[in-house]
């Protein structure tokens, strides 16, 4: 070991350091050392899963995923910030937020819609209060709507929570923005807050388990929404100027790390004068300027000469600017601080660090017995509208600003949200994991929760345009994890082919382990789909009485183990084909006027889910149904038809083959299953046990 | 009829009610912070958001803005109509242009929920009674001495109240006119109900109003 390695405050690797050494024939210098040990980190080089990803989702290099509705384009994304938030819940949550806003607007996107998925041990904690807080801070104020996403409790996230935040923008066919360098002799140009020390070594803390003998509060950034907000609007006036070739949000490993993949993407080289910067402290080392994740910063290539025409939009908006760098053709990264060099590196080097993913295969049990219900259902059903993952959110959806924009049409309640974009038409957006269906069975397990997002886009009235995701794992070096890794990917891969939408991004968060304890493993997904006519979006509450419920979806289960009133040891043998047939027949019958509400089935089963329909409109139901009311399978679904309608309904669905059952009809005020009644007022106290007031 | 909305940094209602406002039949223009003269609008329109990220109190900073020396001036020469609508609200009650203050929510959380409104000053909502709109807001805890609910009372100057006071606004306040009814404050956002996709359209009825208002009473005096 040398002795500026010795020296070095921070873990790099001994094998990367013997790797690089070896690559550049010399002793890296210390502020290449600092350079390698962000860029090769876990977080921002995906070492233990950028090549599977790659294999086998094809994916492009820009910042957030597209699809296109007729000229408008949908740029949407999810990323974790677990790790801050473990450690400082407010502000972790806060700058998650503005970091996923920063990666849509790069696409030259205006964001119009945030969701997330968070998992914690238990509610009502100083992590659940913190993180809620920073979501509703944070995003209320930059003027981006709240509108879904999910709220799980599990025992494995006690001492890492997981917050997977989905961003949601808007952009004009001609107007999408590329991270690709293009030209040698352009001007990165740095626009947005100043730089300081916060969030130094924030992508290494990532990168590692959370260790409480460490203070790790330095490696969380502070955000500041009302910067967030001046960014947002300058970043949408920049964007239309002529002379931006490229747009990058800076994120973990700050301005290195933004302004090495821009020009990484278009195979340049790339100049950086540090000292052009400018700073909130004084004495700051090169390294630090580099690595600093101070937040509300974006990067911009500019073509030369052109530099003051983006300087007057940051000067409108009262945000720093400062031209920092130009792209070379040399295919070196270089440092400069006051004209002297202090590090000099093939940019490709410091750009793709080592490959470490492996394929571990791994055989996960699945099992086929039948499924089996008898006696009443009262006190399971209250037990499950009470367990605080199925309980309502609504106490947390009103402290997160959910109208603001004007868009929104169905606004956060069940299934997915849905935003107005161009005349009738709307996007359908959810996001979504469940720990208890992958940690039985990863590969299975992700394929559910897949066709869960895309049921609830489904239920919503939406066509599901496109797939992105955030999976959240332990450590990848040891087998058992990597094993779940390959298989969530494989299983992605495989639900997402057979419903033919495509994989638009991905986000992987690893390490997610302290105290010997590991999160179980945890893909989220998030789908955008289209809605041709949002008057048409169904209620997902009883409207009328009198009307038909119909069970669609298969009728006779097999035991599921991860189901949630079960909790049993293996997960069910499910037939996707037939599961993939029924979300494309209820896709097509839903914009029929008959179809007056509809609600995907999911934690707690049927019962569960009539449950919710009904105490929203305080309607209620006289079922009579020998289908198991708390059984899970994935694509089934609740729909309310017309009275007088079912004929025309049962033929459509008939000429599909699709199973379904008449389960019901709505009547009364009490939830009545076979001959067993609920009054309504029970089923709402227990749904209300999150928050006091509805 | 011409309408300005004035767009402060950190103002995150303007494109929704500029888009209400176009629905309303006005002709729209945004106003930018710095401007000193906003004569050639009939009704301008603070709009909800948080100016300059709320820091200090909500409005604190925003009322320094030169344009709020214009907006002063405008209603002083009864020129038209302002309306300040939640952080524009607040913003004229920190510039003493509407009296009252604003404090924290009872519940200490910023509370977004659609509310019914009792419409009380029938003169300016003619043949409204009531008004279900949304909510989106911090600090909407209105209050105010005794003797200024008391005038306000007195004057007919409460425009409507909460039918549940969610905030814990004194009197269930939920917006006010100043004594020459030419400037208007109000918590709830008439922009997130115009729209056909919107839960109901109760906010063109406050557009509608507004318009009205301004044809029959202030066109009348100048």
């Amino acid at each position: 070991m040398s002795a500026s390695q010795k020296n070095l405050k921070m873990p790099i690797l001994r094998d990367d350091y013997e790797k690089i050494k070896k690559l550049l024939k010399r002793d890296p210098n210390e502020t290449e050392q600092y350079i390698f040990s962000a860029m090769w980190s876990e977080h921002c080089g995906y070492k233990h899963s950028k090549r599977l990803i790659k294999e086998h989702f094809n994916l492009s290099d820009e910042n957030a995923g597209l699809v296109w509705i007729d000229d408008i384009g949908i740029a949407f994304k999810v990323e974790s910030h677990n790790h801050p938030c473990a450690v400082e819940p407010f502000q972790g949550a806060a700058t998650g937020i503005g970091g996923i806003i920063r990666d849509v607007i790069a696409m030259g996107a205006r964001p119009v819609a945030l969701l997330d998925s968070l998992h914690f041990a238990e509610p009502h904690s100083h992590i659940y209060e913190g993180v809620i807080s920073g979501i509703s801070v944070y995003g209320n104020s930059i003027g981006v709507p709240t509108v879904g996403g999910e709220i799980r409790f599990h025992s494995g996230y006690s001492y890492n929570p997981l917050v997977n935040v989905m961003a949601v923008g808007v952009v004009k066919k001609g107007d999408v923005k590329t991270s690709k360098a293009q030209g040698a002799g352009n001007s990165v140009v740095l626009v947005g807050s100043k730089t300081g020390r916060d969030g130094l070594h924030g992508a290494s803390f990532a990168s590692r388990k959370i260790d409480e003998t460490l203070n790790d509060r330095p490696s969380v950034q502070v955000g500041d929404p009302f910067s967030e907000k001046r960014l947002i609007e300058a970043t949408m006036e920049i964007c239309k100027l002529d002379c931006v070739i490229a747009v990058q949000d800076m994120g973990a490993a700050g301005i290195l790390s933004s302004t090495t993949e821009m020009a990484d993407h278009g195979g340049l080289g790339l100049d950086l004068f540090v000292d052009r910067v400018p700073l909130r402290e004084k004495g700051m080392k090169e390294w630090e300027i580099l690595l600093s994740e101070s937040q509300e910063r974006m990067s911009f290539l500019v073509k030369k000469d052109h530099e003051e025409e983006v300087e007057s939009i940051a000067k409108k908006w009262e945000l720093d600017f400062a031209k920092i760098g130009e792209t070379t053709s040399s295919g070196e990264f270089r440092v400069f601080n006051k004209n002297k060099r202090v590090s000099s590196l093939p940019l490709t080097l410091v750009t793709q660090p080592p490959d470490l993913s492996r394929e571990i295969e791994k055989e996960y049990s699945i099992t086929n017995r039948p499924s089996f219900w008898s006696g009443r259902i009262q006190g399971t059903l209250l037990k499950l509208l009470s367990n605080p993952t199925i309980a309502s959110k609504k106490c947390v959806y009103e402290r997160y600003d959910h109208s603001v924009g004007g868009e929104t049409v169905k606004p956060p309640s069940f299934d997915a949200a849905v935003i107005h974009v161009k005349g009738q038409k709307g996007i359908a957006l959810s996001l979504g994991g469940n720990a208890s269906y992958t940690e039985l069975n990863p590969l299975e397990g992700t394929k559910a929760v897949l066709f869960e997002a895309c049921a609830n886009v489904i239920a919503s009235g939406g066509k599901p345009l496109g797939v992105t995701n955030c999976m959240n794992f332990g450590n990848p070096e040891i087998d058992e994890i990597a094993a779940q890794f390959y298989a969530t990917v494989r299983g992605l891969e495989e639900s997402s082919k057979l419903l033919g939408i495509p994989i638009t991004g991905g986000n992987v968060s690893f390490y997610n382990e302290s105290n010997g304890q590991e999160i179980p493993p945890t893909p989220v997904v998030g789908v955008v789909g289209v809605v041709e006519d949002i008057r048409k979006v169904p209620s997902s509450h009883f409207v009328n009485f009198g009307d038909s419920i119909y069970l669609v979806g298969r009728i006779n289960l097999p035991e599921n183990g991860a189901a949630m009133y079960l909790k049993g040891n293996t997960f069910c043998e499910v037939d996707w084909e037939n599961c993939a047939k029924t979300l494309k027949t209820v896709q097509n019958v839903s914009s029929e006027d008959f179809v007056l509400s509809l609600h995907d089935v999911s934690d707690g089963g049927i019962a569960v889910a009539c449950a919710e329909m009904a105490i929203e409109s305080m309607k209620g139901v006289r079922m009579s149904t020998m289908v198991y009311p708390f059984e899970e399978y994935p694509a089934r679904f609740v729909l309310e038809v017309l009275k007088g309608k079912e004929e025309e309904f049962e033929r459509n669905l008939k000429s599909n083959g699709v199973e379904f059952e008449k389960i019901g009809i709505v009547d009364g005020n009490s939830f009545v299953w076979n001959l067993e009644s609920v009054p309504l007022s029970s089923l709402k106290k227990a749904y209300a046990s999150l928050g006091e007031e509805w | 009829m011409k309408a300005g909305i004035v767009v402060f940094e950190g103002t995150n209602c303007d494109r929704e009610t500029f888009n209400a406002l176009k629905v309303s039949g006005f002709d729209v223009d945004y106003v930018w912070h710095d401007w000193t003269s906003i004569d050639e609008y009939d009704l301008v329109i603070l709009p909800g958001g948080f100016s300059y990220g709320d820091y200090l109190r909500p409005g604190a900073i925003a009322r320094f803005s030169p344009v709020m020396r214009a907006v002063e001036e405008y209603a002083e020469k009864e020129r038209g109509i302002v309306i300040g609508i939640c952080n524009g609200f607040q913003i004229l009650a920190e510039s003493g242009l509407l009296p009252g203050a604003f404090l924290k929510n009872r519940t200490g959380n910023f509370i977004c929920k659609m509310v019914d409104l009792k419409v009380e000053n029938h003169d300016v909502l003619d043949n409204v009674e009531k008004l279900r709109l949304y909510i989106a807001h911090s600090d909407g805890n209105y209050t105010a001495d005794e003797k200024t609910i008391d005038t306000l009372e007195r004057e007919r100057r409460i425009l409507f109240k909460y039918v549940e006071n969610p905030n814990g606004s004194v009197h269930s306040i939920a917006g006010i006119a100043n004594k020459n009814f030419n400037i208007f404050g109000m918590m709830p956002h008439p922009e997130r109900s115009t729209m056909p996709y919107h839960e109901n359209n109760d906010g063109l009825k406050i557009f509608k109003a507004v318009r009205r208002w301004k044809n029959e009473r202030i066109s009348k005096k100048s």
